[in-house]
């Protein structure tokens, strides 16, 4: 994402009058919203030294501020609704100095932080990584949330090569099936050709007046006979044509037996493989490339695209294949056979086009409308069943009737219009290709009454008409399909080709024994570098020592311990374990030697044992249980009647919150980590299962550097230091003791809790 | 007063204090009074204190276009809300009028010239009364959203915002387009 943007050559000279080069400017961004509100163009340019706004006044740009950086306090890029306001502070004074709509939000965030480093003379440097795309590099077009994939300017040719790739170790199979599928072709399109030779040959005396060698001899070997020097019927043809016609059937049966089995099996083989390798792509990717994706989307990717991939091997290539193969093949048929007649046949082919076109292009938004409608009118449905205690609490029923009821019109109204629209375009596409037929009838008709053709032959065209106008219906739409499948196939190679987390490279350090010593210098990270959630974190942490995290929901406390477990990296400042960048540390020896606790502990489908061994497969049964014992989970766990080969159910919802906590706490204490991390282990149990686990955890934090998150702070009460932290500042840091002396945020936090604690006392 | 009536006086402001930091405050037309700095910013003073670099809010943008107006400071917490911003006096509800003005962009779609569904998405090109504007909304379920029978509100693929305050006041084709947005 370059902040130099091209700019049009007036806003180049009138900056020039002001003394200033294009080569000189730092910043060169265009706005799409104009200094009237309406949407326009204005620009922030910025050097060095100057910062300007360049606005258009009737087309002919004009500097309307400037302002030398030297004034400039603060540049920050602020969020409002559908737009965001580009503001500086000049000597204590906020101004407004302009405005653009959301899709250019990142570029104008990006400058606030490029200014702000330049005002603070390098002194909040930031490290940006963030290329998000939002809008097609080629076609400008704006890009679906979650890709890149434009799915307009998908390189079909491109897809479907890479997609072919996948096929070249199945190539043998991929051969016999292309053969196979040509022999069926044949097969359907030879058929024709022998009713005529039946009719012109065996019913009638009337031959075509010009018939092919290959058809004389075809018939020749047949019967045995030379047919040309023969008038009259010939009765012995009429048994080996129809067993030709059985051979053409049986041929297409056998051919259709193995292409069933071996089509489904080669799209189904090929799906299997990109599937896993997508799911492989998925666990090798680092977690900033799913804060960016919602797991529905993901899970889009690894069933429904992988589904239309399916779909597009084994119905749409070999739909198009078939359709495109006896398109050419009958028309080249047809138009050498007698090239009038065949144009003349062909007419309704484009009708049909245009007519069933016109038909879907109504059809389809009446489609999106039903299924939009379905979807609403499920959602109704879903609220009121689900929430049906509180529909009857407040007796509510008529409302919600009333709800469904207007969804269900809805739903009817659009089903009629679809419905009728149908009903339309069926008869009308019937008589375009009925009319087209009689034509050729017409057509035709006089031509067999002239002597020019045979019966055979005008039976055997409409038979060849009838294969291929109907196909004129979907060609249209087959596009469309193609299209469809092949720009999911680009979604799935998209995540293939995701740069996946880097766990060692030629910069990377080995530490394979921590000892644990932590340093924020200066850290400042966000999600989104425009909010930063973490501003200027300053803490020296001393192996084995047991920091606490304080502050107010939002703070940034999960935050800093994602940093430490480097799911994310700092943007400006440096965080270093052992003295190490940890950017630098391989990530292999850094995540085996971190431990983590969380408030709702994750388990996976599977036993209880299995759950413990998470991190160390390997571990024996007896380490298993001592790690269970310390814990204090042993004892719950021998009660169930499976003991440790307990299954948790998914996400460990066989077992109690307090439980799940105790067995996470086993894994943790398994993993043997030199940096543990406690996320609101104990927030989500009651008083006696909380004993239970502050004891556990007394026992794991013994030796190791640990940072604690709890919102209540009496289970902080044996941390070494607190690090209290608002709004992503870190505010105050020291011993329970020293900060409650110093009177600030934590002593105020201490006395809300100790008043909300009585207040529960009383109650109780 | 017997002392033990005084205490309980007492209790009753500190609880009534108490009480009130949980209340919203409302300022009435008269209570405040507005400082446009002519640099897109904007002051607030009420009867204890000046409050610079405000920020405007509706509270029901949707359902109550035009009433409950919150305003907060810079970092977003909220100082008081004004009922009907209607009845302030003229230069106030010019100086609001600015300061939403500011916030909310929301362009009203005049005319649809063209809306069409791709792989997801539906692309539009519109007329709107800020100027022309074409744009893609994705997942038309969660982001067309239809409050009321003929009214939409869109929402694109950057979270820019549009409405059509009334399909039914549209032109006949741009009606015949909106259907794509279900």
């Amino acid at each position: 994402m370059s902040l130099v943007e091209s700019y049009p050559d007036g806003v180049r000279d009138v900056l020039r009058d002001h003394g200033v080069a294009g080569e000189d400017f730092v910043i060169a961004l265009e706005s799409d919203i104009g200094p009237d509100g309406q949407f326009g163009r204005q620009w922030l340019m910025a050097t060095p030294e100057r910062l300007f706004v360049v606005q258009q006044e009737n087309g002919v740009p004009e500097v309307a501020r400037q302002l030398p950086l030297g004034d400039v306090n603060r540049a920050a890029a602020e969020s409002m609704v559908g737009a965001g306001v580009f503001r500086v502070t000049t000597n204590g004074e906020p101004e407004e100095l302009l405005r653009y709509s959301n899709a250019k939000g990142k570029q104008f965030g990006k400058a606030a932080r490029k200014l702000q480093e330049i005002v603070t003379e390098g002194k909040e440097p930031f490290h940006d990584d963030d290329e998000e795309q939002s809008t097609c590099p080629s076609c400008s077009r704006p890009l679906p949330p979650d890709t890149k994939v434009c799915p307009q300017c998908i390189n079909r040719r491109k897809t479907l090569a890479r997609l072919f790739s996948y096929m070249m170790p199945y190539w043998k199979l991929f051969l016999v099936t292309l053969i196979l599928g040509g022999l069926a072709m044949g097969s359907e399109l030879a058929r024709p050709l022998i009713m005529e030779a039946l009719i012109d040959w065996v019913f009638t005396e009337q031959r075509p007046p010009q018939a092919s060698s290959l058809m004389l001899g075809f018939l020749g070997a047949l019967g045995g006979t030379n047919l040309m020097s023969q008038q009259g019927q010939h009765p012995e043809l009429f048994v080996p044509l129809l067993l030709v016609l059985l051979g053409l059937a049986l041929l297409g049966l056998v051919n259709g037996l193995i292409l069933s089995r071996i089509t489904p099996w080669l799209a189904q083989i090929l799906t299997r493989n990109i599937r896993q390798e997508l799911y492989e792509a998925f666990q090798r990717l680092g977690l900033k490339f799913f804060d960016k994706k919602n797991v529905g989307s993901l899970m889009t990717r690894v069933t429904q695209d992988t589904q239309s991939l399916n779909n597009l091997l084994s119905d749409a290539l070999p739909e198009a294949f078939w359709m495109i193969g006896t398109f050419v093949i009958i028309t080249t048929i047809l138009l050498i056979k007698d090239w009038q007649l065949a144009l003349i046949g062909m007419i309704p082919g484009p009708l049909v086009m245009v007519v069933a076109g016109w038909f879907f292009k109504r059809l389809m938004p009446n489609f999106r409308r039903m299924w939009s409608r379905w979807s609403r009118l499920g959602s109704v449905v879903n609220d009121s069943l689900s929430g049906i205690r509180v529909v009857k609490a407040f007796a509510q029923e008529g409302r919600e009737i009333d709800r469904f009821s207007t969804r269900n019109d809805d739903l009817f109204q659009t089903g009629v219009t679809i419905e009728r629209y149908f009903w339309v375009m069926m008869p009308t596409i019937g008589f375009i290709i009925g009319a087209g037929t009689l034509l050729v009838w017409y057509v035709g008709g006089g031509k067999i009454l002239a002597g020019r053709i045979s019966l055979g032959e005008l039976m055997a065209f409409t038979m060849y008409l009838g294969q291929i106008l109907p196909a004129f219906r979907w060609i249209g739409r087959l596009n469309q399909w193609i299209t469809r499948s092949l720009t999911a196939c680009e979604r799935i190679f998209e995540v293939l080709d995701t740069t996946p987390e880097v766990y060692e490279s030629d910069e990377t350090v080995s530490v394979p024994n921590i000892e644990g010593h932590v340093k924020f210098d200066d850290v400042t990270f966000g999600y989104d570098p425009n909010k930063p959630v973490l501003k200027n974190i300053n803490i020296d942490v001393k192996p084995g020592e047991m920091i606490g995290l304080v502050g107010p929901s939002g703070a940034g406390k999960s935050t800093t311990v994602s940093l430490i477990c480097r799911f994310y990296a700092a943007q400006q400042g440096t965080l270093s374990i052992d003295g190490v960048d940890i950017r630098k540390i391989s990530l292999h020896d850094l995540r085996r030697q971190i431990g983590i606790v969380l408030q709702e502990p994750f388990l996976f489908s599977g036993t209880i044992a299995e759950n413990i061994a998470y991190a160390k497969p390997e571990a024996t049964l007896e380490e298993i249980m001592d790690a269970a014992k310390a814990a204090n989970a042993h004892e719950f766990i021998v009660k169930f009647p499976d003991g440790y080969d307990t299954q948790v159910g998914e996400r460990g919802g066989r077992l109690s919150g307090g439980e799940r906590q105790r067995v996470s706490i086993a894994r943790a204490i398994l993993h043997d980590p030199r940096i543990l991390i406690l996320d609101e282990a104990t927030a989500s149990v009651d008083t006696e299962t909380e004993k239970k686990i502050q004891d556990a955890l007394a026992r794991l934090v013994q030796g190791r550097t640990t940072f604690a998150i709890a919102h209540r702070l009496s289970t902080l009460r044996n941390a070494d230091r607190l690090l209290v932290l608002e709004r992503g500042e870190q505010r105050e840091l020291g011993t329970h003791d020293e900060l409650l002396e110093a009177d600030g945020l934590y002593s105020r936090l201490v006395k809300m809790q100790s008043e909300i604690n009585e207040i529960r006392a009383v109650d109780g | 007063m017997s002392s033990a009536t005084e205490q309980s006086t007492t209790e009753k402001a500190q609880a009534d204090a108490g009480w009130q930091q949980w209340q919203v405050r409302y300022f009435e037309p008269g209570e405040i009074e507005l400082i446009d700095t002519g640099k897109g910013v904007i002051h607030l003073v009420t009867e204890d204190r000046c409050w610079l670099d405000v920020r405007f809010r509706w509270c029901f943008p949707q359902s109550k276009p035009g009433r409950y107006l919150s305003i907060s400071t810079a970092r977003d917490d909220e100082i008081g809300v004004i009922r009907e911003p209607a009845q302030l006096p003229k230069e106030a509800r010019r100086i609001c009028e600015f300061g939403i003005e500011l916030r909310y962009f929301v362009p009203k779609i005049t005319r649809i010239y063209k809306a069409d569904s791709r792989a997801g998405l539906v692309y539009l090109i519109t007329e709107t009364d800020r100027g022309e504007k074409e744009f893609a909304v994705n997942d038309p379920r969660e982001n067309i959203l239809q409050p009321q029978p003929g009214r939409y509100l869109l929402q694109d693929v950057h979270g820019n915002r549009y409405e059509i305050e009334d399909v039914s006041q549209l032109d006949q084709k741009s009606q015949v387009e909106a259907t794509m947005l279900g």
